[in-house]
């Protein structure tokens, strides 16, 4: 019954992990899609060093790209994003019940 | 924010240290609580086997065992047929004891790791074997 598959889950945690591919998220998702030369003009960082970033957030399935004559364009696909909160509440509540469930056990021993 | 996603829980249990590691490592107690049917080897690089309640099947294989501490172990659902261990999806699950003066503190804590550890991506590995092994010997029955 877990949602999302707790290695993706990792690998979009892991992506996330850095604040420039977090801030990269923020552009695209508050400004819409961008091209790597658009994203390098508002951030600190290089082209280079920008689609590096990309790449990374892409392989996680958080970016998606599209080519526009020279340039890819990248745009923020949430939904692997969701599946990991999904992970987050469902193993909480697995665990919520199961450590119930051993409050019970020991419990019921000891009386 | 951590490089990998983490669940932790922390309940205080009315029982003995002793008592509480018993619960949390033997098959008949663990069948009360952490699934249907628990079936586990209690040692590192044991496996075991996990029914849920909702007859969900997950395989473990142990990481760590400090007796009365600690039980480390990675699971994953039997049903999936990875190609990769990180097909499969690995998590880690960590269950430490402390005493406290109301009891035990039992503290879980399951992390979603982007890269399974080498013990659970072995254990896959030689699922994945028997798989296909099983899959050859029906073809050619």
């Amino acid at each position: 019954m877990t949602t999302g598959d707790p290695t993706e889950v990792g690998v979009v945690f892991a992506a996330l992990a850095d604040a420039t591919r977090r801030d990269v998220v923020v552009h695209l998702s508050s400004d819409g899609p961008a091209t790597p030369t658009q994203l390098a003009a508002r951030l600190p960082v290089t082209r280079q060093a920008v689609a590096k970033h990309l790449a990374a957030l892409e392989s996680a399935g958080l970016v998606a790209v599209s080519r526009e004559g020279r340039e890819a364009r990248y745009r923020f696909t949430p939904e692997p994003l969701a599946d990991a909160m999904s992970w987050i509440t469902d193993v909480g509540l697995q665990w919520d019940r199961r450590l119930d469930a051993l409050r019970a056990l020991l419990g019921e021993e000891a009386g | 924010m951590p490089a990998s996603a983490e669940v932790t829980r922390t309940v205080v249990l009315p029982a003995d240290r002793k008592r509480v590691w018993d619960a949390v490592t033997r098959p008949a107690p663990l069948s009360r609580w952490l699934g249907a049917e628990v079936e586990i080897d209690l040692r590192p690089g044991g496996t075991g086997t996990v029914v849920g309640e909702d007859e969900t099947v997950r395989r473990l294989v142990v990481e760590e065992v400090v007796p009365g501490r600690r039980l480390t172990f990675h699971w994953w659902p039997a049903d999936r047929e990875a190609a990769t261990p990180r097909d499969a999806g690995a998590s880690t699950v960590e269950i430490g004891l402390d005493e406290v003066p109301a009891g035990t503190r039992v503290t879980v804590t399951e992390t979603a790791s982007a890269n399974p550890a080498p013990a659970a991506a072995a254990a896959m590995a030689s699922d994945a074997a028997s798989a296909s092994a099983r899959r050859v010997l029906l073809a050619t029955r």
